[in-house]
Parts: C-alpha cells; sequence; structure tokens
C-alpha cells in the first residue's frame, strides 16, 4: 500500500509540473502582443513597454519560465496587471467558498444518487426504475446554468421563500449563510446525482448477476441482508473512482453557478480576470482549479485502493 | 444528421462495410434510436433553411418589447421588440453549428492520433496518451474559459477551442481498440499479404471502431451543446446581435420574473437538444455494443 501511494506521488508530481507548463504556455495562445491587447489600440508605446514589463514578457521565454514555475511553486503567483493585488492572496480568499459549494453537493449528490440507484437496480424495468431513470436522464440533459436561473426565478423571485440576497459570511449569520448556500449546491448537485444514479443502477445489476448473490439467496438470506451484506459494498467501487471524474466536472459547473448566484469563490475571480484581460489572474485561478483536480483523483484513486484490495497490485 | 455525413466516407469502401451497414439499418429502426434522429435531423434542418423558416429577422426590432406569446409573435419578443421565434431558430444555427464543427473536428484529430498511438505503439504512444491525460486534468468548462480568454471571443475559436477540449475522449476510444486490433490474426494475415500501414488503418481497424466513434460523437455533441451555451451565457460565446441559445437566457434574466417566456422557450430547446443527444447516444451504445449494455 505504501509502495502505492508513493509511486501515486511521484506522477502527482509530475502531472502538476506538466500542468503548470501548459498554464504559463497559455500566455502565448494571444494572438499579437499581449500588452496591446490588454491595453487597447490607444496605448502609448512608452505604456505598452510598462505592461510587457508586467507582465514580464521583456524578457526571454526561458527566463520568464523558470521564474514562473520557481514563483508558483513557493506559491507566489504573481500580481493582477489591472489592481496590483496578490493574486495568490485573493485566491486563498475565496477558495473556502468554493471549496464549501463542492463539498456540499458532492455529499448530496451520494445522498440523493446512492439509494434512488439502488432501489432502481432492484425493482428493474418496473415503473419506479423507468421513472428514476427518465428523471435521471434529464438531470444529465439540463444544463446547469438552466436549472439554476430556473431556481433563481421559482424560490427568489415568485414565491420568495429563498430571496437572494448579499453574500453573508458563515461566522456572522450562520442561518442566512446556509440558506444562501441552498440554491447553488442543488444545482450543482442534480446532475452529478443524476450521473451517480446511473453509475449505481447499472453497477448493482453487475452485481446482482454474480453468483455469490444468488448462493445467498439460496442459502435462505433474505433480500434487505443480501444487498446490505454482499452487493452493496461491491457495487459502490466504480461509483468512487465516478466521484473522481466527477469533480472535474463539478469545478466546472461552479464556475457558472457562482456566476448566477453571485458567491464569492474562484469563478467570481476567474470572470473578472476574464473580462478585464488581467491574463496573471486568469493563469492563476486555472492553475489552482487544475491542481485541485489533479489532488482530488489521486486522493480518490488511494481511497479505491483502500476499498479494493485488488487494484493496489495493477 | 452531420454525424453520418462526417464519419460514414470513412467506412464506405471497407470489407466488413455490408455487414455493418445492415447492423445499421436495423439499429435505426429502433424506436430509441430513430425518435431522437428525427427529432435532431429537424431541429438541424430548421437551423439550416433559418432565414426561409423565421417568420421575422432576427435583428429587426418591433415596435413593441416584451410582448408576451400571441398570434403575431408565437414565442413573443425580447426586451429590444425582436422576434423570439426567429431568434431561437436562427440561435440554433450557432449552438447547432458550433457543436458539430467542434465535434467534427474532435473526431478527426481523435480518431487519426488513437490509430497512431494504438497501432505503432512506442514513442507516438507515449506523447500522445501523456497529451491526452494531460488535456483531462483540466475541468473542461474552465479549460475553455481560459482558452477563450487568451484567443478571444469568436465562433471560429470556440469550434477550434471544443475541438480540442474533446479530442482526448476519441482517442481513448479509438486507442483501446486499435491496440487490440494490431494484433489480432485478420490483422496480421492483411501485414503479410503486404497491405501498407494507411491501408490496414482504414480496411482493417477503423471499421471496426466506428460503433464506439457514432456513441461517442452523439455524447459529445451534447457535451459540446453545454459547453457552447455555458460559454454564450457568461458572455464568452456568440456576441451580441449573433443569438445563442445560451447568450438568450443569459440575457432573459433581467426580465424574467415579468416576462418568463424570455427564460423558458430558450431553456426547453437547449434542454430538449441536449435530452434527445443523450437518448441517441445511450441507444446507439446498448444496439450497437451489446458488451456495454446497461452500462453507466
Amino acid at each position: 500500500m505504501i509502495q502505492f501511494i508513493t509511486r501515486r506521488m511521484i506522477t502527482l508530481v509530475g502531472q502538476v509540473l506538466l500542468v503548470a507548463t501548459i498554464v504559463f504556455l497559455m500566455l502565448r495562445l494571444v494572438p499579437g502582443d499581449p500588452a496591446r491587447s490588454v491595453l487597447g489600440e490607444t496605448a502609448s508605446e512608452e505604456q505598452i513597454a510598462t505592461m510587457r514589463h508586467k507582465l514580464g514578457i521583456d524578457r526571454p521565454v526561458w527566463e520568464q519560465y523558470v521564474d514562473w514555475l520557481g514563483n508558483a511553486v513557493r506559491g507566489d503567483l504573481g500580481t493582477s496587471i489591472i489592481s496590483g493585488r496578490d493574486i495568490s492572496s485573493d485566491i486563498a480568499s475565496r477558495f473556502g467558498n468554493s471549496a464549501e459549494l463542492i463539498v456540499i453537493s458532492v455529499v448530496l449528490s451520494l445522498i440523493i444518487a446512492i439509494p434512488l440507484g439502488t432501489i432502481a437496480a432492484l425493482k428493474r424495468n418496473q415503473f419506479i426504475d423507468v421513472a428514476l431513470s427518465s428523471i435521471a436522464m434529464l438531470g444529465l440533459s439540463l444544463p446547469g446554468f438552466v436549472v439554476g436561473t430556473v431556481l433563481v426565478l421559482l424560490f427568489g423571485l415568485k414565491w420568495r421563500i429563498l430571496p437572494q440576497s448579499r453574500f453573508v459570511e458563515f461566522g456572522d449569520d450562520p442561518m442566512a449563510h446556509i440558506k444562501l448556500l441552498i440554491l447553488p449546491s442543488i444545482t450543482l448537485a442534480i446532475g452529478n446525482a443524476a450521473v451517480i444514479l446511473r453509475m449505481m443502477r447499472s453497477s448493482m445489476l453487475e452485481v446482482l448477476r454474480q453468483d455469490y448473490v444468488r448462493t445467498a439467496r439460496a442459502k435462505g438470506l433474505n433480500e434487505a441482508r443480501v444487498v446490505r451484506a454482499h452487493t452493496l459494498r461491491n457495487a459502490i467501487n466504480p461509483v468512487v473512482s465516478l466521484v473522481g471524474l466527477e469533480v472535474a466536472t463539478l469545478l466546472g459547473g461552479m464556475v457558472i453557478v457562482e456566476q448566477i448566484f453571485n458567491w464569492p469563490g474562484l469563478s467570481t475571480l476567474l470572470m473578472s480576470g476574464v473580462i478585464s484581460r488581467d491574463y496573471p489572474v486568469v493563469q492563476g485561478v486555472v492553475l489552482v482549479i487544475a491542481i485541485v483536480t489533479i489532488i482530488v483523483n489521486v486522493i480518490v484513486d488511494i481511497t479505491y485502493a483502500l476499498l479494493d484490495p485488488r487494484i493496489r497490485l495493477t | 444528421m452531420a454525424t453520418v455525413a462526417t464519419t460514414s466516407p470513412l467506412a464506405a469502401g471497407s470489407k466488413a462495410a455490408p455487414r455493418q451497414r445492415s447492423q445499421f439499418a436495423t439499429v435505426i429502426r429502433k424506436p430509441r434510436v430513430a425518435i431522437p434522429l428525427v427529432v435532431l435531423i429537424t431541429l438541424t434542418l430548421v437551423s439550416l433553411f433559418a432565414p426561409l423558416i423565421a417568420p421575422y429577422d432576427y435583428t429587426k426590432m418591433m415596435a413593441q418589447p416584451l410582448l408576451s406569446p400571441g398570434r403575431d409573435h408565437l414565442l413573443g419578443t425580447d426586451d429590444y421588440g425582436r422576434d423570439v421565434l426567429s431568434r431561437l431558430i436562427f440561435a440554433g444555427r450557432v449552438s447547432l453549428g458550433v457543436s458539430i464543427g467542434s465535434v467534427a473536428l474532435a473526431a478527426v484529430c481523435g480518431i487519426t492520433l488513437g490509430l497512431i498511438a494504438g497501432y505503432f505503439r512506442g514513442w507516438p504512444e507515449f506523447l500522445i496518451m501523456r497529451g491526452m491525460d494531460l488535456l483531462l486534468s483540466f475541468p473542461t468548462i474552465v479549460l475553455a474559459i481560459a482558452m477563450v480568454a487568451f484567443l478571444g471571443p469568436s465562433i471560429r475559436n470556440l469550434i477550434i477551442i471544443i475541438g480540442v477540449i474533446y479530442t482526448p475522449r476519441f482517442v481513448r476510444v479509438v486507442y483501446g481498440s486499435a491496440l487490440v486490433l494490431g494484433d489480432a490474426d485478420f490483422v496480421n494475415a492483411a501485414r503479410v499479404l503486404g497491405a501498407s500501414n494507411t491501408r490496414i488503418l482504414t480496411t482493417a481497424v477503423l471499421p471496426n471502431v466506428m460503433a464506439p466513434i457514432f456513441v461517442q460523437v452523439s455524447l459529445s455533441l451534447g457535451f459540446a451543446i453545454l459547453v457552447e451555451s455555458g460559454l454564450s451565457f457568461l458572455g464568452l460565446g456568440a456576441q451580441p446581435p449573433t443569438p445563442s441559445w445560451g447568450n438568450m437566457i443569459s440575457s432573459a434574466r433581467p426580465f424574467m420574473e415579468m416576462y418568463p417566456h424570455l427564460l423558458i422557450f430558450p431553456s426547453i430547446v437547449i434542454g430538449l437538444t441536449i435530452l434527445m443527444l443523450n437518448t441517441l447516444g445511450d441507444g446507439l451504445r446498448d444496439e450497437l455494443d451489446p458488451r456495454l449494455r446497461g452500462s453507466r
């Protein structure tokens, strides 16, 4: 097991370095001169030169790269070229809000999807299975921004049950904070729950076909015990690895959901960076989100190996 | 539909073609494949012939803004007094056009790279597969937003960006099959007979990976619409006054409490299109590939 974890850690470092390289190279995608692109056509030569210096592109590429990577490793992502603020601390102050949203929606979607997926599999092709599978298909097909906008319209504007007021820190007013959290986390959870439900259903069906389940039934165990003791544990493994993949989807969905609900997380920073062409800010946020994705996947791999000893050997 | 148009020339003329054609002929008659296919073809035709079908000019401002659905304007008018139905029809050109274009790009790049990686092995395999892993380590939308930020928003850039993002899915599908098929007896036989690598790849390997490619095309089209409309919703896709389903929803938001029709109609169209693509993908997978039946 320790060997497995060590090996996974080494690939993690390699992946992070490569991702950082890609994010560095993104600035090269800007057509023409990035400094001119930030400042617009009317900027003077002098302003352009200052901006080129700010962006660091007045130096040779290799020097920029080594500098950027070195600083990033030490947690320094540079300063915003628009506001002059320190990017790392801006990210740090918003990171918690985004993490809160993601964690709650993962938990929410698991609570919804695992029991319902199990029920759908046990009642295969009966009314409840068809109904649940159709709802899951619908949840999979409706984009987050449609679901979110409709929820705001219904709960926020029409019925005024959960009005979308100004953001409140948990410490200042826990109840108000939780009220604000409900709609965005449901919006994020719906798509994720749909994917997990489908996976849980098919994985459960797969396990129910196995010989040892037939043996368990044949020796007279009641159905509840067969499900609890023999199938759930085995059926849940693929779901664990799916959750890892889904976190990437959630981090993407988060960007849109935070915009709809004015949730002050990473994506508000990302979007303001995109709109004002604050390239270092965009690079910083994208790097952090990519690293989180990689780390979550490593954690999931390790959890998976702990749950299923067969994985460690391969 | 375009999915067939992009891929069928590759399958044509192959040894396996007659068998596959009959397989597709049976599959296409199944209701869960036929129904979504008909809906999607209709949507595509409507967008294609938008100027003939749309009742009004999608940029023309009518006398009255924010009209509710009625006889003159079936789906009402928006905040600039433009006909919502006409805008929805023209928006389909952007939304469907971008997703078809980007998935076609992803399929062509992905199939080529996947075949090279799985068939030739060695260092091309290493470079291609690690490169794809790297692309997959970014969340889709975040990568798309970042690339729009650096490249700038335009329809052409959207197609390239979404195409690049979805390439790894096709690479993986093709790579796995090419790996197995590269050592199959009939491929070795073709090699012994002196067939060139290109010939082996196009006539022996490719026809055998068409089924999973069709499934992937269908599912990816759905995701591509999701990404395109998401980016447009954030203001990073098609730029006004060009309508797209995503930017119609975001511009409806300030008025949605009083005029919910502005929000509802584009939402239904997006939801229906993606639902049909997903149903088609599921149906194709179950029918074409019995090994995967019931999975996911």
